[in-house]
């Protein structure tokens, strides 16, 4: 009974936080809907202004409107993030099945590349990455990606060979399936539920990274708005201007914040559903 | 246990030629010319006698498996080339700055167990109580603060409001506090997890039970058993975090100026010094491998059931 309990708390919980996720992604979609200022409007005689009715949280060196510079940047780093975990999420995992599907070369390039990959630290060779290809979120993402990938092949290729000799399997084989058909359709639904909770509980740390990248300067570049760059530009005014660092820092904690938590509880669910 | 740690080694002379080969590709494949590259670094006006001849002196000339079969050769004897800016060692550079970067990691690494370890083990014991919950709270934020933004916010509430310290450190053990405080904050929200857990689940083991059922005073249990056994994976926990230290060291120490392997990593990046680039990728990955390779080692003696026959 308290396991049942327990299980249904798991659930409303993910509901509220998929629901707080889902409306963080609205808020970015429809951020330039919203903002209170033109985001990129600079002014000479609002520079470093406190907050006030016209600017809710202050202006920034330029006199741009914080406010508005945070909501665009919910659209910047939001994106980026989401779609850097799906990019990666589906080609590891096609990477993973078909390693784990067809073995022999196929998984000797797939996994030996995974394992030489995850031997560099990931952040270092991000910032390696996007150092030298001198930043953009482009460049950046790709920079994350290059090892983000790995881990949902290894997860993928181990589900797919723990499972490629069940009799449902055999059963699609026989009944003449082609092998895409059997990965997609067969396979694929089976294996779905790790592989989930580990995208989900990626998108805080891609996040993080993201963030990371555009604070060194070598990310998400000026004048478009993101939080790691705006927090690294306002920095060097923080006495005259602590509102400046301020709003973005608490955006990216509260954004972060939820999206590691929705992971959590993806996990806390699925977990209990795959042991069952 | 000879057999297994031969075939480890083995793995591991792969994965470090492939691991130099991709860091040497890397650089390889940046856009641009490696010799303008290094003259614009040097601030040398580019003519076409002058890029002809640098380049014939890089051996630029020549085909690519050569230039990196004489790459690799030149770093098995320590040797990872020049920097393009100020011609010193690359060597020579890491090794100045390694030793910054080593009492920042492990001040770092000290200050998160100092407050981990304890933590971890008194809320596995006291599951489920107010203690618990607020120091898991307490650790899913420190999980989810980007190690910039703490240094910045850091900087703020303790130099400029409080002015407990000075903004700007000096190498001295002061100087390490912020910068090391910055970097322990997030690894400690992720140890206090991480460590927890691995408690619980020695607690919950059938010796356990079988030990207090015996009349073995929890006490004993505790110290002789339970954190015995969670000790080994606390250590791969620890050693993995060895590759974030490395990466939470370029942003913590270009903002705190602490002159260790992450600054000089990214001045690297800022004058597109590349062999710099090149021996910090290198050296940390290897240092990272080596690492996680005798944490697995450890594990594997200590623990006789994960030994492969």
């Amino acid at each position: 009974m308290t396991k049942l309990a327990a299980r249904k708390r798991a659930k409303t919980k993910l509901i509220v936080f998929l629901i707080l996720a889902g409306l963080l992604v609205l808020f970015g979609i429809l951020a330039p809907l919203l903002t209170p200022n033109d985001p990129d409007a600079t002014s000479a005689i609002n520079m470093n202004q406190a907050p006030s009715r016209q600017f809710p949280f202050g202006t920034d060196r330029y006199g741009r409107c914080i406010c508005s510079r945070v909501m665009m940047g919910a659209r910047t780093s939001i994106f980026s993030a989401v779609a850097l975990v799906a990019i990666t999420f589906v080609f590891g995992t096609a990477l993973g099945m078909l390693a784990g599907w067809y073995g022999g070369v196929v998984d000797s390039v797939v996994m030996r590349l995974a394992d030489v990959l995850l031997a560099f630290p990931q952040m270092v060779l991000a910032i390696a990455v996007a150092g030298i290809l001198g930043g953009g979120m482009g460049n950046a993402m790709l920079a994350m990606g290059i090892s983000g990938w790995t881990g949902y092949a290894r997860l993928a290729r181990a589900k797919v060979l723990e499972r490629r000799e069940e009799a449902y399997v055999c059963a699609a084989r026989l009944s003449g399936c082609s092998d895409l058909s059997i990965l997609l359709r067969t396979l694929l639904p089976n294996i779905l539920g790790p592989l989930v909770v580990n995208a989900s509980t990626q998108i805080g740390s891609m996040m993080i990274g993201i963030a990371g990248l555009s604070f060194l300067g070598i990310g998400v570049m000026e004048p478009q708005a993101e939080w790691g760059s705006m927090i690294s530009a306002s920095r060097a005014y923080i006495q005259l201007a602590p509102w400046a660092v301020l709003a973005p820092a608490c955006a990216t904690i509260l954004t972060v914040m939820v999206f590691n938590y929705l992971g959590d509880c993806v996990r806390d669910v699925l977990d209990v559903e795959v042991a069952k | 246990m000879g057999n297994y740690i031969g075939k480890r080694m083995l793995h591991l002379v792969g994965i470090l030629i492939a691991l130099s080969f991709l860091t040497f590709l890397l650089m390889y494949l940046t856009p641009g010319d490696a010799a303008t590259k290094k003259l614009n670094a040097q601030g040398i006006a580019v003519s076409q006698e002058v890029l002809d001849a640098t380049r014939k002196a890089m051996g630029l000339d020549r085909p690519f498996l050569v230039q990196y079969g004489d790459w690799a050769l030149g770093v098995l004897r320590g040797d990872l080339g020049d920097s393009y800016k100020d011609g010193q060692a690359v060597a020579a550079k890491l090794g100045k700055a390694l030793g910054y970067t080593a009492l920042l990691a492990l001040g770092s690494l000290a200050l998160s167990l100092l407050v981990s370890l304890p933590l971890s083990v008194l809320t596995a014991l006291k599951k489920d109580t107010a203690l618990d919950h607020i120091v898991r709270f307490f650790s899913f934020v420190a999980n989810s603060l980007p190690n910039f933004l703490i240094s910045v916010l850091l900087m703020y509430f303790l130099c400029v409001k409080a002015r407990l310290l000075p903004v700007v450190a000096d190498d001295s053990l002061r100087g390490l506090l912020l910068p090391a405080l910055a970097l322990s904050i997030p690894m400690t929200g992720r140890f206090l997890r991480q460590f927890r857990a691995e408690v619980l689940e020695q607690l919950s083991q059938s010796y356990v039970s079988g030990a207090v059922s015996r009349g073995v005073k929890r006490r004993y249990i505790l110290w002789r058993n339970v954190l015995h056994n969670a000790c080994i994976p606390i250590l791969t926990v620890v050693g993995l975090q060895i590759g974030t230290l490395f990466g939470g060291s370029v942003v913590i120490e270009t903002i705190f100026r602490w002159p260790g392997l992450g600054k000089m990593a990214m001045d690297a990046i800022t004058n597109r010094d590349y062999p710099v680039i090149q021996g910090f990728v290198l050296f940390t990955s290897v240092v990272y491998v080596l690492v996680n390779l005798l944490t697995d080692i450890a594990y594997h003696w200590v623990d006789p059931r994960v030994r492969p026959e």
